[in-house]
């Protein structure tokens, strides 16, 4: 029997998902396979899938709460949708637990590595999109300013 | 899908604390116990056409943002089959991954 051996140089795995009322943190708590979809790369071979979708909870379950709230470090756009005023802003960490009454997200995977008998090796790319939907008021008691 | 359903993620998987490459975000905030703190210096409009004082409250607005980061990977053979991965009886199904 031949040693299990799958290289990674690539390929993309996106998640997409609409979450209303959840929380930005709630999605660093849960399986993503298990409520949202998941696309592997066209191109993979059913073993390169299976693998691909392992990596992906395992990197998910080490990462995925940090990542997330990393990415409120950073800052974002907001629209008015009744003033048309518009601009950017700075996100924060108060927004993490806050339910959203509109959360969309689109997330990818991009893997790069090797497995062998004792594991798998590599790194991972992990790329985010939200798009958050509520009320001024709500959005301004986590301490965000329209 | 309207209610977060409370699932524990990690409960069984056998995560560990395996280090997996270390954080690439230096100067980023790394530690899941700080937020919370003090952030009152945030939540500031940077520019734009922010809306005037006592507008609409009620008015619904959208946010988005992009975020992205680089980290390595490290999985024991016994973790990934603790989160349920059974390895290929043999490599003649698998290959290079482009």
């Amino acid at each position: 029997m031949g040693d299990p051996q799958v290289s990674f140089s690539g390929g993309s795995f996106t998640v997409t998902g609409y979450a209303p009322t959840w929380s930005i943190g709630n999605l660093g708590q849960i399986r993503l396979g298990d409520h949202f979809q998941v696309t592997p790369p066209s191109s993979f071979t059913d073993p390169q899938i299976k693998l691909g979708l392992h990596i992906l909870d395992l990197t998910w379950g080490h990462r995925g709460s940090l990542w997330l709230e990393q990415s409120l470090t950073m800052g974002g756009t907001f629209h008015l949708l009744t003033s048309g005023a518009s601009g950017s802003l700075q996100l924060n960490n108060q927004l993490l637990w806050q339910p959203i009454r509109d959360l969309q997200f689109t997330f990818t995977f991009v893997m790069s590595g090797q497995l062998d008998q004792t594991g798998v090796t590599g790194s991972v790319n992990f790329g985010s999109q939200f798009r958050i939907t509520d009320n001024k008021a709500v959005l301004g008691g986590v301490g965000l300013r329209f | 899908m309207s209610e977060y359903p409370g699932q524990d993620y990690s409960g069984g998987q056998g995560y560990g604390d395996q280090q997996d490459g270390g954080d690439q975000n230096a100067g980023q905030q790394s530690s899941g116990d700080q937020y919370g703190g003090d952030q009152g210096g945030y939540g500031y409009s940077q520019g734009g056409q922010s809306s005037e004082p006592g507008a609409d409250d009620n008015e619904d607005v959208v946010i988005e943002y992009e975020y992205a980061t680089e980290e390595g990977i490290q999985f024991s053979m016994d973790e990934l089959t603790s989160a349920g991965y059974e390895p290929e009886p043999d490599d003649s199904s698998s290959g290079s991954i482009a």
